[in-house]
């Protein structure tokens, strides 16, 4: 070896020290709804887990909060639609349970209603897609709006649909 | 006599202890008064000291709080415009200059424990809804996307000030949204401690919010229980309320803006100020050369007046409630989230507030350069065949701002002119609603276009990338403008034509509509503000009665004086003011715009004549006045140009107008203090003032005041409109031949198909 290519070596790992850490430390962020907002939904600090964007800018947020009580999760997941018109339908079909449609989130959206205790709300900007699944292992003190849906994952729908538009 | 003497000793000893028991029964008695009364005494005192340290030390940890707050958030925080500048490019401030935690703000659904109708009105108004409808959330997330969160803070300043002000605006943020929903919740208005000036940009300086102040009028922050509130009403009015709230200054805070260089890497630019139209209007009181005169009107008198309440509001008085709808024209928030109430009251208030007034007020025809005006009140023959030119007459009549104000790239408001004949069939339509939503673009509409350095139209509201403005036709409060349709009388044509001119506003245009929603989204309405139907008939026309709402002929002259004085059109104005004269010879007003018009003609040895008959008729009046030492400065008569502003000044001295020639004046007479005080009397009232940012830094200079003039100097030439900009207006003009004529002061609106036109120029 080179002395040249030695010294470019010896150059490239301490620019490999100075960088290497930084990019360990660098945390993804969810674009839909940050980390804070998500501890105050689920009522204490979480855990964020963020997939990698696709050349669409989509995702899924993933946040987590473990308690002795249970788990509770809330999962943001996004998609870009080729064809809103038709897509969409699928999206909506994936509610098993009771669909009531919300105002005012997003172009359109429905809260899902379901019997484990969980929420459900898919929507649509534009042509992308949310569904926010948000689980909580208590009740806890959640305030519910007319609808039945609490007021946090409303303020979470509208805060996911803010962020797409 | 032993016995005597003993039972007189007895009787004493008797009578003595009876005594002795009431000296003491009094002696005790009046121990426990005064002790009482000096427990009592101290009592207030032991209370008040109680209660002055315990606001103490509610202040005293709520700043720690802030502290601890505000050093996490400050580790990370992007300070992009310099360090502990938290809101560049916005102008938000808070007390103690340093972030304030979101949870010091009060939630609404507080307030609204107690003051129900409030809330109730609230929820449903813009003010609630400032930064999470989809309307600002596209444009403001394309600067998010674009440029950096951090630029976001221009915005945001007055669309979320809690996420401003809690640091919330910068990559990687810890802060909770969750107060994003309320926008403009109860607590941010109602803790702004003080103004900074009417420069806008959220120019307010907020306080820790508090709902109680301590019998001293220190502010207690935090929440208190309702009792403590019901139990000190006065202290918790004095906590929430300032009797600069219901000024218009306060409005200024964020109904003024402008894109300063931090945002748009360019230079300043004015992007909207209600609160300088307002000042400018006869509402105000402040300015002494509105065409007509009003009572004193503030923002609130319009946006917030009084009402009856239905739910209980401690905040009513004798049975009414100052609204907290702000209802002013936006109807596509409360369409979008379904708040009906708020909607059909927004529609309410900009169809019956007789804001505007529509005028068909004359017509010509192709062959003949007579105009017949006005109509009604004259009569004149029409026959099938003939080209016809109808002018029509928007008056902003009483609206204390422009028709439409603020950011009228995104408003639409337009003339929309239709002709029928008697089978009800379109003979000409401008101003119709195509197909795809979008409004023929041929039509008159009152709003404008800027462009940025492609000569593009700014579509999204990405307004850090304006450059210039191509078109501007807004109508400023108390003006009219004159608006030319021409249409053929088809050659079958029997009985009637009917014309009709209405205004009609949209909130918002189609094509930010589908920016927003996507092309798929439904309609959203549109409101006819105004409207005015003629019925000609095809042969003779005989004079016929006005309508109850119409102007009397003279001020419909009068408004047709102002717009051709708007239009350039100098030799018409002043034989529309002369019609004007001739109908009212005692209005001193149709002969000082006769003067008006002279000048702005540039011949000033004849505008002497119509202001001095003003003078006449109205001895002192500071519109002539005005005028007059316009003329006097001229004819070099320096004594006489500055009497006349002085005696303008008198009667107004909130005059940015006098003000500004009034420092000409004494700067042209050499007199630099007296220029210096005027040019900063004038700043006060308009901090914008280009030519008191170019006075000052001349006079400064030549004071030995290098730093002030400095300052002056800088502010003047960043405020001042570059050169170079209407090279991009002129380039979008060429690329939209389609609406380029609207750019032009005078032009007609015409059918191309019927080939003949009426002559342009001279109407009289």
């Amino acid at each position: 070896m080179s002395n040249r290519w030695f010294i470019t070596l010896i150059f490239a790992l301490i620019i490999g020290t100075f960088i290497a850490p930084l990019r360990g430390l660098a945390e993804v962020q969810c674009p839909w709804l940050n980390s804070a907002t998500a501890a105050g939904v689920l009522g204490g600090e979480v855990q964020a887990n963020v997939t990698p964007l696709t050349p669409q800018g989509d995702t899924t947020c993933d946040f987590k909060r473990t308690e002795h009580s249970g788990v509770s999760s809330l999962t943001i997941a996004v998609h870009t639609m080729a064809l809103p018109s038709k897509d969409f339908a699928t999206y909506l079909a994936r509610c098993t349970g009771t669909a009531v449609p919300l105002k005012a989130v997003g172009n359109e959206a429905i809260q899902c209603i379901q019997n484990n205790g969980g929420e459900e709300i898919i929507g649509r900007v534009r042509e992308r897609a949310f569904v926010i699944d948000l689980k909580r292992s208590t009740a806890g003190q959640r305030s519910s709006t007319a609808s039945g849906l609490s007021d946090e994952a409303r303020n979470v729908a509208e805060q996911v649909a803010g962020a797409l538009f | 006599m032993f016995s005597k003497w003993a039972k007189t000793q007895m009787d004493w000893v008797v009578g003595n202890r009876r005594r002795l028991a009431v000296v003491r029964v009094t002696y005790v008695a009046l121990v426990c008064v005064l002790l009482a009364a000096s427990v009592f005494a101290f009592l207030p005192r032991i209370q008040a000291h109680s209660d002055q340290s315990e606001t103490q030390q509610k202040i005293t940890d709520e700043a720690a709080v802030r502290k601890e707050y505000a050093d996490k958030v400050g580790k990370t925080y992007n300070f992009a415009f310099g360090k502990g500048n938290i809101s560049t490019p916005g102008n938000a401030a808070v007390l103690g200059d340093t972030f304030l935690e979101p949870d010091a703000f009060p939630t609404a659904d507080y307030c609204g424990h107690c003051h129900k109708e409030a809330y109730h009105q609230w929820r449903q108004s813009l003010h609630s809804n400032s930064f999470r409808t989809p309307f600002y959330r596209t444009s403001v997330n394309i600067l998010i996307r674009t440029k950096g969160i951090e630029f976001s803070r221009h915005c945001d300043s007055c669309h979320n000030p809690i996420a401003v002000l809690g640091g919330g605006l910068t990559q990687s943020s810890i802060v909770d949204r969750k107060f994003d929903q309320d926008g403009l919740t109860c607590t941010t208005c109602h803790s702004v401690q003080k103004l900074q000036s009417t420069l806008g940009n959220g120019g307010y300086v907020m306080g820790v919010p508090a709902v109680l102040v301590d019998e001293n009028g220190t502010r207690i922050p935090g929440l208190v229980p309702d009792s403590e509130i019901l139990a000190h009403l006065d202290r918790h009015s004095k906590a929430v309320m300032q009797t600069f709230y219901r000024t218009p200054e306060f409005c200024s805070a964020c109904h003024k803006a402008n894109l300063p260089n931090p945002l748009n890497d360019y230079k300043w630019i004015r992007a909207f100020t209600a609160y300088d139209e307002w000042q400018n209007s006869k509402f105000s009181q402040r300015n002494p050369l509105t065409f007509y005169q009003a009572d004193f009107t503030s923002c609130q008198g319009c946006h917030m007046k009084r009402a009856s309440n239905a739910l209980p509001e401690p905040g009513a008085k004798n049975g009414t409630f100052a609204s907290h709808r702000w209802t002013a024209g936006n109807t596509a928030v409360p369409f979008y989230y379904g708040f009906d109430e708020q909607l059909e009251k927004t529609i309410e208030f900009l169809k019956t507030g007789n804001y505007l007034n529509v005028d068909l007020f004359a017509i010509r025809k192709a062959n003949d350069d007579k105009l017949i005006a006005p109509l009604g009140s004259t009569a004149f023959t029409l026959a099938p065949g003939e080209v016809v030119q109808a002018m029509a007459v928007i008056q902003n009549k009483s609206i204390g701002h422009s028709l439409i104000p603020e950011v009228r790239d995104l408003y639409e408001a337009w003339v929309e002119f239709v002709v029928t004949d008697s089978n009800g069939k379109e003979i000409y339509h401008s101003g119709f609603i195509k197909p795809d939503g979008k409004l023929d673009e041929r039509a008159h509409s009152f709003t404008n276009r800027p462009v940025n350095t492609d000569g593009v139209f700014v579509d999204n509201h990405k307004v850090w990338t304006i450059h210039s403005v191509a078109y501007d036709n807004s109508i400023q409060a108390g003006r009219s403008t004159l608006i030319r349709y021409e249409f053929r009388v088809p050659s079958d044509a029997k009985g009637t034509l009917t014309m009709t001119a209405k205004v009609n506003y949209r909130h918002l245009r189609q094509s930010y509509l589908n920016n927003v929603f996507g092309e798929d989204h439904v309609a959203y309405p549109i409101v006819e503000l105004a409207s005015r139907s003629r019925t000609l008939n095809l042969g003779e026309n005989p004079v016929s009665a006005p309508d109850p709402k119409d102007n009397a002929d003279w001020m419909r002259w009068n408004n047709l004086g102002i717009s051709y004085l708007d239009q350039l059109q100098y030799s018409d104005a002043i034989q529309a003011f002369s019609q004007v004269v001739k109908l009212r010879p005692d209005y001193a007003d149709g002969y000082t715009n006769i003067g008006l018009t002279n000048i702005e003609w540039e011949k000033y040895a004849s505008a002497r004549g119509g202001l001095e008959k003003a003078l006449e008729l109205s001895p002192n009046n500071a519109r002539a006045l005005y005028y007059l030492a316009l003329v006097e400065r001229r004819a070099g008569n320096s004594e006489a140009e500055v009497e006349d502003l002085k005696k303008v000044l008198a009667q107004y001295p909130q005059s940015r107008d006098a003000r500004r020639e009034l420092g000409i004046s004494y700067y042209q007479q050499r007199k630099p203090q007296e220029a210096m005080e005027q040019f900063e009397a004038l700043q006060a009232i308009d901090p914008d003032d280009l030519a008191a940012h170019y006075n000052l830094a001349l006079l400064y200079r030549r004071a030995g005041m290098k730093e002030k003039a400095k300052e002056q100097s800088a502010k003047f030439v960043t405020k001042k409109v570059d050169p170079g900009a209407p090279t991009y207006s002129l380039d979008f003009l060429r690329k939209h031949p389609e609406i380029s004529i609207e750019s032009s002061p005078w032009h007609v609106h015409r059918d191309a198909l019927h080939g003949e036109a009426v002559v342009a120029g001279g109407e009289h």
